[in-house]
């Protein structure tokens, strides 16, 4: 199994903190509320195909 | 691999330059309003130390927006009525002054409505004042320039590493 | 593998404290495909877990149910377990409240016909 895919959530999720943290430093409080959602957005959508993968094995392997 | 690490490089890379470009508008501004700053010290030079015409001193300024202003006083236009004239053309798009504000073009009405019109000691106190105004309006957008230039190529450069993970 | 999944919790568990301090969603996040991946990682890669699961149904000839029931409550267990702390670490503790209740139900509806069953047995032992 391909663990690549948790360090690329990682490395997402930190660049989108490093970036919310740079626009509100910048004075643009809305935008980096903007980017927040948009990298949860992203993350969430990443994190939906493990999780059907997940419940596909839990399924098949436990008969449920 | 190798064509991985390349193809991520190029989009970082890629995105940095495109952000740096959207900060461009304030660094334009920024140079034009440095260019105004030092056509301005020249025009004073020429008209209260040499004594020249205005339009001639305007031409002698070597700056551009000046030098259009110059041309448009040959039909015997006053300075304020070539301005007027070549306001909006010069703000549009290709123009001189097209990354002045309006609250930069101001300053500049002000200058030409009353270039030329009173004696050497008022001239004088004319462009040493909007000499102080456009050099505090270059300083204000030098650092904003400086800040936008910063944030917009940091911006870039995030968002083109975002994209190489989730697409590379 | 314990060696990946070790490495594997402990590098995501660091990448999450640091990211808990400035957006917390995004940590939660983090940790449930973590602990996704790590789960994964077992029930995929665990030597012959799939064999065993056969090797125990076949130990039950003729109460193959007895072993389907255990082997889902196995199933409702890992599940249940995984959905509560991960609500508990997001903070929502009625939330993971409400899993361990779900998952309660499912048990006992399961083991119902046993229970029927074992009521039964008793009660014909008694008389």
């Amino acid at each position: 199994m391909n663990l690549d895919f948790v360090f690329r959530i990682a490395g997402i999720g930190i660049i989108v903190t490093v970036i919310s943290q740079l626009l509100s430093r910048a004075g643009r409080d809305d935008m980096a509320m903007l980017a927040t959602l948009s990298g949860l957005v992203i993350v969430l959508m990443m994190v939906v195909n493990m999780i059907s993968d997940f419940f596909n094995t839990i399924r098949t392997i436990f008969a449920l | 691999m190798g064509t991985r690490v390349a193809l991520s490089v190029c989009v970082v890379l890629g995105c940095a330059l495109c952000g740096r470009a959207l900060a461009d508008a304030a660094r334009r501004r920024a140079a034009a309003l440095k260019g105004i700053a030092e056509g301005l010290r020249v025009l004073k030079i020429h008209m209260t130390g040499m004594l020249e015409p205005v339009q001639c001193a305007l031409l002698s300024a070597k700056c551009p927006l000046f030098a259009v202003v110059a041309d448009g006083m040959g039909e015997g236009r006053s300075a304020a009525e070539a301005w007027q004239a070549a306001r909006a053309p010069a703000m549009r798009r290709g123009g001189p002054a097209e990354a002045l504000t309006e609250s930069d073009a101001r300053v500049l009405d002000a200058l030409f409505d009353r270039l030329g019109q009173s004696g050497r000691a008022e001239q004088g106190a004319l462009l040493a004042g909007t000499l102080r105004d456009v050099e505090a309006l270059w300083d204000e957008a030098a650092k904003r320039s400086a800040e936008t230039g910063r944030l917009y190529t940091s911006l870039g450069f995030l968002i083109g590493m975002m994209i190489a993970l989730i697409v590379v | 593998m314990i060696v990946r999944i070790t490495a594997l919790c402990v590098a995501v568990a660091m990448i999450c404290a640091a990211l808990r301090l400035q957006r917390p969603e995004l940590a939660t996040a983090l940790s449930l495909a973590g602990g996704l991946a790590a789960v994964l990682l077992l029930l995929t890669e665990a030597g012959g877990l799939t064999e065993w699961v056969a090797a125990f149904q076949a130990l039950m000839p003729r109460d193959r149910d007895i072993a389907a029931i255990v082997l889902k409550g196995a199933g409702i267990a890992v599940l249940s377990e995984m959905g509560e702390q991960l609500c508990a670490d997001a903070g929502e503790r009625a939330l993971a409240g409400r899993i361990a209740l779900a998952a309660r139900v499912a048990m006992l509806g399961l083991c119902a016909p046993l229970i029927g069953e074992l009521t039964g047995l008793i009660g014909g032992a008694l008389g």
